[in-house]
């Protein structure tokens, strides 16, 4: 399989609360291709956005990232240098510098909140801009209202002296999405970018991001919790579980045959058109557990329809490999992996 | 504003009026101790002389009209003078005194805030929390009296005033002027301690909770580097209720003045104002509460104005879309 | 105990326990408490703590310098003795400044013991009793822990003494500008409209006066012959006049927040009548915020009581408060030579420091997500 754009192995990350230290994150395994688009799906409090901002080291204290390395290959691939992880970098090295915001443009959950308040757009923009390619103020102003007309920003020539407060969610959005794309970047992480939104602006957002990635030949790395988004822009998908990746696949094997009981359960309870009139949808029963008393063995099992007593509570569950980049992280197919 | 001020004024009057009898019986029971004894039509003629006659709602307006239109105060009863001619010589030196301890705070406060707030849970953070705390637990009475203290042990004296004694009749001069610094940073000390000690704490929490919003990581995220990071975005939004202190500091440095003032004989409003105050000398008295007031009000006036220019939101949406 | 136990434990447990928990977790917070907790017994006791009554006086040893209480003696007539006791004094007189300085004489032992028979007083004002918690066993010999005062009263005392008023004027003023704010605070965010519109200009009118220009005017225009209790009652009415208005800012916002929740329209709906949903429904939810602003808001009026009769503007002797006090240390003559009248200078600056941070623990525990 040819060379991954970004790895990430063994990743861990955690929080120090006054109850103890919360592994958000538990060794996690996740690599994104380029041009290609990775969704990362599961319940809230699952990790998965710890994990995105772990990549451009974006944890804040009491968090911090224990151990793992996230290796960037995108100068090997593009010709320009060595891949180099991540984590090891000095906090002051140009490299680390130059992929926040140059080789990796990231957009947040609320976009309004993620844009300073105080000043307009245009500015924001345009510093991000003067940072990644050296333009003049002058230079970097017009290429800003390029930007945000590319976006679909409607009167982009006026907007970007517009205040953030004085814009709708989905346009900030938008202002957010340019910023990202300032440097072509290749890769773009998009955590739970349409969450805050209304779902026709979601929809225009996606299509955005789509059309952008086809445009730009970026890699894209999906958070989210909506399965209906990752059906739609996905190429790859990752099932994440109380700070697990519990199984890997690509989109279409993951709707077609999930493995996974947990990817099971969020399938059968995704509500599809005809067929779930007149019966109530299936839950998956019980809570994520608090992450601070994460059942012994694995993980998912007092809320698994198949859990083994005697073994799935007791012993950490091995991950199975099928082949061609699929994985699941549960017992029942450890005979399976035997036989290959 | 207008309504502001027209609401310290009647609170002022009430202030004078509180205390039983009026100027004249304080006149005439000063006459009587002379062995002078006014007759009722001279007591009348007073009154009507100085505007005391009729209700107390005509009385207000007399007082009113009377500082509007002809800028009279009254009269003060212990200098026996108008209490203009007592005020305005000293309220300049007031004014000096609380904008340079001011200008000071400020100054002090706002790098020691934002270093507590960037490196929150160090050495240097926990000794800045526990000095501020302790600042401003501590009236600032005590800590002249500690300061005192320190001074008779150490040099013997107290440095009082605001010039050497060689110094004060001399026309200014860069000598009269570095030995005014030399006395100013005592009532600095003393009156500024506790508005560091409170902006310190403001700007630290501010900051701590500008730190942790979503922007700021966006910010980081887009490979801002973190000195410009730290200017442009946190600080610029954490410098608004700094800014909006004025309204607070102000009043708390004139305060401060009565304690410095009564201590170290300083020029300036506070002692007259606490003399007045015990010898019930309630025009005086009134009159400095209005002025101290006055120069709160135009204080929160010039902070409202700041802030208005430094945040668009404020600009653009009024304060109602600040606030949400 | 097991986790799941603790777990069982936690979702079981009522509001005020889990602010409860997480209070006691913050440190400072929690041993100010019990610092408050001492305080408040020093209040209730203070006849039986005080080695001396309020109006003891001793002109034999006026501004004589605090003595250490000692457990042994090592050169008296026996040689080594246990025995808990203070060294007496000894006086000198300045030939030219004909001024009396006092000094801890080794060889005169002073007898301390607890529960003495001393001066006869009234516990609660009800009790008549003459046991103290420490004393000189003979009631005559001087044993001054903190020093005297320039009229020779014990500090100690004195302090004690202090300590009931000043705080009391603190804890008082608070409830009274409460009872004010909270009524206010409460009809104003309950209601809107033009009932929150009146409200909320009276409040910016009163807050834009600033406050100890108006303590003080509002405490010059009290007669000079009132008698002391009159005072204190005034001084804590004027400090609460003043100061309920952050207050009723704070009661008016959360009630504000809380008028379109669902419980508020359904108690509503259940027949309940305005003035039940507002004390009985919503107060209560959020009642441990208004224990914290409380208790915020204390030290501010200590501070200002405190103030105001140093200035001479407050409290009056033979009424003892810090303030009062103080005045004791203003004339820097005496102050040098007697650096332990700041003493109940410590105890403004202690008192302060503990409400503030039990108000800080108590409004992080009553809001888990605000940091």
């Amino acid at each position: 399989m040819e060379q991954p754009l970004l790895e990430i192995s063994g990743l861990h990350t955690s929080f120090g609360t006054y109850d103890g230290k919360v592994r958000a994150v538990d060794g996690v395994d996740l690599s994104v291709h380029a041009g290609r688009t990775l969704c990362v799906v599961g319940e809230s409090g699952c990790g998965k956005s710890v994990t995105a901002r772990s990549i451009l080291r974006l944890v804040e204290e009491p968090g911090s990232i224990d151990a793992g390395t996230i290796t960037w290959n995108g100068d090997l691939l593009e010709g320009t240098g060595e891949p180099f992880d991540v984590l090891a970098l000095d906090p002051k090295d140009k490299r680390l510098q130059k992929l926040r915001g140059g080789d990796i443009g990231m957009i947040f959950q609320e976009p309004a909140a993620s844009l300073l308040p105080l000043r307009t757009v245009g500015a924001q923009l345009v510093e991000t801009l003067r940072i990644h390619t050296g333009l003049d103020k002058k230079a970097a102003r017009a290429k800003a209202i390029e930007l945000l007309d590319t976006v679909g920003i409607p009167d982009a020539g006026r907007r970007v002296d517009a205040y953030p407060f004085q814009l709708s969610g989905g346009m900030c959005q938008r202002v957010m999405i340019a910023i990202a794309l300032c440097a072509n970047p290749s890769l773009l992480i998009a955590d739970e970018p349409t969450t805050a939104l209304d779902v026709t602006t979601q929809a225009r957002i996606l299509d955005l991001i789509r059309s952008l990635q086809a445009e730009h030949h970026m890699a894209v790395m999906f958070i989210t919790h909506d399965l209906g988004v990752v059906a739609e822009l996905a190429d790859e998908v990752a099932v994440m579980y109380l700070g697990r990746v519990v199984e890997r696949a690509s989109v279409e094997e993951l709707f077609a045959d999930p493995k996974h009981p947990y990817t099971k359960a969020l399938l059968a309870s995704v509500p599809v058109l005809g067929r779930d009139r007149g019966r109530d949808l299936p839950t998956i029963p019980g809570a994520v557990p608090g992450p601070l008393h994460r059942p012994g063995g694995c993980s998912f099992h007092p809320r698994c329809a198949e859990a083994i007593a005697g073994t799935c509570d007791v012993e950490a569950p091995p991950e199975v490999d099928f082949g061609g980049g699929r994985t699941a992280e549960c017992v029942l197919y450890e005979t399976e992996e035997a036989r290959t | 504003m207008a309504a502001t001020l027209l609401a310290i004024s009647l609170v002022v009057f009430v202030i004078i009026n509180l205390p039983p009898g009026d100027y004249v019986t304080a006149l005439q029971s000063r006459y009587a101790a002379q062995g002078q004894n006014l007759t009722l039509q001279d007591i009348e003629n007073l009154r009507v002389r100085y505007g005391l006659d009729g209700n107390l709602l005509q009385q207000y307006w007399h007082w009113f009209t009377q500082i509007v239109v002809h800028g009279d105060l009254g009269m003060s009863f212990e200098h026996e003078k108008p209490v203009s001619q007592v005020i305005a010589p000293r309220l300049g030196w007031t004014l000096a005194v609380s904008v340079i301890t001011l200008l000071v705070t400020w100054a002090l406060a706002f790098p020691i805030g934002i270093y507590s707030a960037v490196k929150q849970h160090s050495v240097g953070d926990y000794a800045v929390t526990t000095v501020s705390f302790l600042g401003l637990a501590t009236p600032n009475f005590l800590i002249a009296l500690v300061f005192i203290y320190f001074s008779v042990t150490w040099f013997g004296s107290v440095p009082s005033g605001l010039c050497s004694p060689e110094w004060c009749d001399a026309s200014w001069n860069l000598g009269k002027l570095l030995d005014l610094l030399g006395h100013l940073w005592i009532p600095m000390l003393v009156i500024g301690t506790a508005g560091v000690a409170g902006l310190v704490r403001i700007i630290r929490n501010n900051l701590l909770d500008e730190l942790r919003r979503p922007y700021v990581t966006a910010a980081r995220a887009r490979g801002v580097p973190e000195g410009p990071l730290l200017r442009r975005y946190p600080l610029r939004v954490a410098l608004n209720p700094f800014v909006s202190t004025i309204g607070w500091v102000l009043p708390l440095l004139l305060v401060g003045d009565i304690v410095v003032g009564q201590i170290l004989s300083l020029p300036t409003l506070g002692p007259i104002l606490l003399g007045s105050l015990k010898s019930q000398d309630m025009y005086l008295a009134g009159s400095i509460i209005m002025v101290l007031s006055v120069v709160t009000v135009i204080g929160t006036l010039i902070s409202d104005l700041l802030l208005g220019w430094l945040d668009p939101r404020i600009r653009l949406m009024g304060a109602q879309g600040a606030r949400q | 105990m097991s986790v799941a136990n603790a777990e069982m434990k936690r979702t079981r447990a009522s509001q005020r326990k889990l602010v409860w928990w997480a209070f006691k977790k913050h440190r400072l917070a929690y041993f100010s408490a019990w610092l408050l907790a001492a305080m408040l017994i020093v209040i209730a006791l203070c006849e039986f703590i005080a080695p001396f009554n309020a109006r003891h006086r001793d002109s034999e040893y006026t501004t004589a310098p605090p003595q250490v209480l000692k457990l042994w003696d090592t050169d008296g007539p026996d040689g080594f003795e246990f025995g808990l006791h203070v060294d007496g004094y000894t006086s000198e007189q300045d030939p030219r400044s004909l001024r009396i300085t006092y000094e801890p004489d080794p060889e005169d032992r002073v007898d301390v013991g607890f529960f003495v028979k001393g001066e006869e007083y009234e516990l609660f004002g009800l009790i008549p009793m003459d046991r103290h918690l420490i004393g000189p066993e003979d009631p005559d010999d001087p044993m001054y822990l903190f020093g005297t005062t320039t009229d020779g009263q014990d500090l100690l005392s004195q302090l004690v003494y202090a300590t009931r008023v000043s705080a009391s004027v603190g804890i008082i003023g608070v409830l009274l500008a409460f009872l004010l704010g909270i009524v206010l605070g409460a009809v104003s965010g309950y209601f809107g409209g033009w009932i929150d519109n009146t409200v909320q200009r009276i409040i910016e009118l009163i807050m834009s006066v600033p406050s100890i220009p108006l303590w003080l005017g509002l405490a010059a225009a009290m007669p000079a012959q009132m008698g002391p209790v009159a005072r204190y009652f005034i001084i804590t009415t004027i400090l609460a006049l003043v100061a309920w208005t952050g207050l009723a800012r704070e009661v008016r916002g959360r009630f504000l927040a809380l008028r379109n929740e669902e419980f508020v329209t359904s108690a509503l709906l259940d027949g309940s009548g305005h003035a039940r949903v507002m004390f009985r429904h919503m107060l209560p939810s959020f009642s441990s915020h208004i224990i914290a602003a409380l208790s915020l808001s204390i030290p501010g009026m200590i501070l200002a009581e405190t103030a105001l009769s140093w200035l001479g503007m407050g409290l009056r002797p033979p009424a003892v408060s810090w303030g009062v006090q103080l005045q004791d240390a203003s004339k820097w003559s005496v102050l040098s030579g007697a650096p332990w009248l700041l003493i109940p200078g410590i105890c403004v600056v202690l008192v302060v420091l503990a409400f503030n941070f039990v108000g800080d623990g108590l409004r992080d525990a009553a809001d888990p997500y605000k940091h």
